[in-house]
């Protein structure tokens, strides 16, 4: 049996989609959706970035530089931003991908599929989000869909509420189908595919709240 | 499958996290900084502004002169203008043949002596002011110079050189009559008893009276000037002195003062009719402007309020809540500050500011903003008008490679 990829399909139907993908000898379309899912998260970031989203921490130039100095800065934030899009599918993709693959028995190009879906969804909220941010004038962790806003409200810190604010309903969806998915597709203890998909979600929030605790914007 | 109340519970925990960070984010002492976002920004700048009013007026002669004959003092018999021409002081306007030439001549050796006194006592006057003149300076001389002292001797020369100057043109004034007085006696026909009444003005005639009712000529001055009426409101606005810019079809700008504004309507005040108040323009013409013809209707900008060197910012950029103006300051901070402002007036779409800002301050063109702090970071967008290539050329790979950094950790 041969599987294609169909996303709106395979999220309205998950247990479907998990037993046609378990059964499936081969998967089709994949890599033309894969790269579909990179110009959607280029495109996604490149609107951000042309609004001006982020990119207050830089806003303190307007008054020291000339106009066209600024906006050479804000152009090259943008282009870092762009960049961004490329690489958040990519390790969002191939790494848990590749991880679930290693600990598991499931062919690759089938973890690439579920984790494809996953991603999907991810990328998904990233432009909803998006809009909002832009309509409340919304940081990153202030999602009304994440415990971030909670976090904000009980600490000052920065690291707990970056790390909070990523733990959004969205994000437990996506652990959830993750779960279902590999369970479906492998022959391993639930609990011990569970604490897989766990760890890697949690590894990612962990770096990334890092990441945000460091300030690294403090280096310009 | 999911079981059910699996499903529900989940749906409640959902909708419950999202109603507590709604409550959280929108509550009115929120945690949660909110981001604002400036698409447009100006620069506040230092310029005049001028509230002006609009209103219409025709074009009337500056002054209108009345001639009259007295029909006993002789008998009339012809004039020596027709309607249209242009006279001049000393220009014949009508002969007449007198009933008494001798005591009609007398008269006019008496008004002449008694014009020549005149100007005497005025020649004098100036003679004494002048004398008093070299007083005062000698003064300066000899006192101890200090500098009140010295200001205060300045002002008094000044004053007097003034009065000097007034006398001076009193005594042309009068010296010009004489003449015209002089060319009258010597314009005497013995005789036929016949005189001539000289013209003591210049302008063009207007009206004769060819069946002698008085008066029998009018000559309207070629100055010309402005003359419109104001509603009740419009009274009320307008000040005599205020400068006024008068606009003619082919004249361009004619620049004036408001001279006059009567103080009674021009029609009898009636509770039925709005009362209408005329007034008056003075010009102050150019030399190619002088031909502006009487009659013409004109527009008549009236300069009500002038406010120099105001510190001013874009109407766009002021945001009002209730009673209150405010504007967004651009910090150097990169924080959007909302600052209280007193405002002056409106000029079009500039705004007088009179409290609150400098100038060469920024301020955001209405800013999103989404928090009731004074103090918000903010977003921008690109803004392509600025972009210029020399610019990015002269960035430096260096602090290329940090703004993109920069901007791909920003996630």
């Amino acid at each position: 049996m041969i599987y294609e990829v169909r996303l709106i399909k395979g999220l309205l139907h998950p247990y479907d989609f998990f037993y046609q993908l378990q059964k499936a000898e081969e998967v089709r379309n994949l890599t033309n959706r894969i790269v579909f899912l990179f110009i959607a998260s280029i495109l996604i970031f490149t609107i951000g970035a042309y609004f001006g989203m982020g990119n207050d921490i830089i806003s303190n130039e307007l008054t020291s530089v000339s106009a066209g100095e600024f906006e050479a800065k804000k152009l090259f934030f943008a282009l870092g931003q762009i960049l961004w899009g490329v690489c958040y599918p990519a390790l969002l993709l191939f790494i848990p991908a590749l991880y679930f693959w290693s600990l598991t028995d499931i062919p690759y190009k089938k973890v690439l599929t579920l984790q494809f879906f996953a991603v999907s969804i991810l990328i998904a909220e990233k432009a909803i989000f998006m809009f909002l941010a832009f309509q409340l004038g919304l940081d990153k962790d202030s999602s009304p869909l994440s415990l971030g806003i909670i976090a904000q409200s009980l600490t000052d810190n920065l690291f707990v509420t970056s790390f909070f604010g990523q733990i959004s309903l969205i994000a437990i969806f996506v652990i959830w189908l993750q779960y279902k998915g590999l369970v479906y597709l492998s022959e391993r203890k639930p609990r011990v595919l569970f604490l897989m998909v766990l760890s890697i979600h949690l590894l990612y929030w962990l770096i990334s709240a890092l990441l945000s605790y460091i300030k690294f914007e403090k280096l310009l | 499958m999911m079981k059910k109340w699996q499903i529900i519970a989940g749906t409640a925990a959902s909708v419950l996290l999202i109603s507590v960070n709604s409550y959280l984010l929108l509550k009115k002492d929120s945690e949660i900084d909110r981001i604002s976002y400036v698409s447009q920004y100006e620069e506040t700048k230092r310029g005049d502004l001028q509230e002006a009013f609009h209103t219409e007026g025709v074009v009337v002669p500056l002054e209108e002169h009345k001639v009259y004959f007295n029909e006993q003092i002789g008998a009339f018999s012809q004039f020596t203008v027709a309607e249209g021409d242009t006279v001049n002081p000393g220009d014949p306007l009508f002969e007449y043949e007198s009933f008494n030439i001798e005591e009609d001549q007398r008269m006019l050796e008496f008004e002449a002596d008694k014009l020549e006194e005149q100007i005497e006592s005025i020649e004098d006057h100036i003679d004494e002011l002048r004398s008093f003149i070299i007083v005062i300076e000698a003064k300066e001389s000899t006192e101890t110079a200090d500098e009140d002292s010295t200001n205060f001797i300045y002002n008094s020369v000044v004053d007097v050189e003034k009065e000097i100057y007034q006398k001076e043109l009193e005594r042309e004034l009068l010296m010009a009559e004489a003449s015209v007085i002089q060319k009258q006696i010597s314009n005497i026909d013995q005789q036929n008893n016949m005189l001539t009444t000289l013209s003591t003005y210049a302008g063009t005639v207007t009206d004769i009276n060819t069946s002698l009712g008085n008066p029998v000529i009018t000559i309207h001055s070629d100055t010309p000037s402005i003359k419109g009426s104001l509603t009740e409101e419009e009274v009320d606005k307008i000040e005599v002195g205020m400068p006024a810019h008068v606009f003619a079809a082919d004249e361009g700008k004619i620049n004036g003062i408001v001279s006059k504004i009567n103080t009674y309507p021009e029609s009898e005040p009636s509770l039925n009719k709005e009362s209408t108040y005329p007034f008056s323009v003075e010009l102050q013409l150019e030399e190619e402007q002088e031909s502006l013809l009487t009659g013409k209707h004109v527009n008549v900008n009236v300069v009500t309020n002038e406010i120099l060197d105001a510190v001013t910012i874009p109407v766009k950029a002021l945001s009002t809540t209730g009673i209150a103006k405010n504007a967004f300051v651009i910090g150097q901070d990169g924080t959007l500050q909302k600052t209280p402002l007193t405002v002056g007036l409106k000029m079009g779409q500039t705004q007088e500011v009179v409290e609150g800002l400098s100038s060469e301050q920024l301020v955001a063109i209405q800013p999103d903003i989404h928090s009731e702090n004074e103090i918000t970071s903010f977003n921008t967008p690109i803004w392509t008008k600025y972009t210029s290539k020399t610019a990015i050329e002269n960035l430096g790979t260096k602090q290329i490679a940090k703004y993109i950094f920069t901007g791909f950790i920003q996630r």
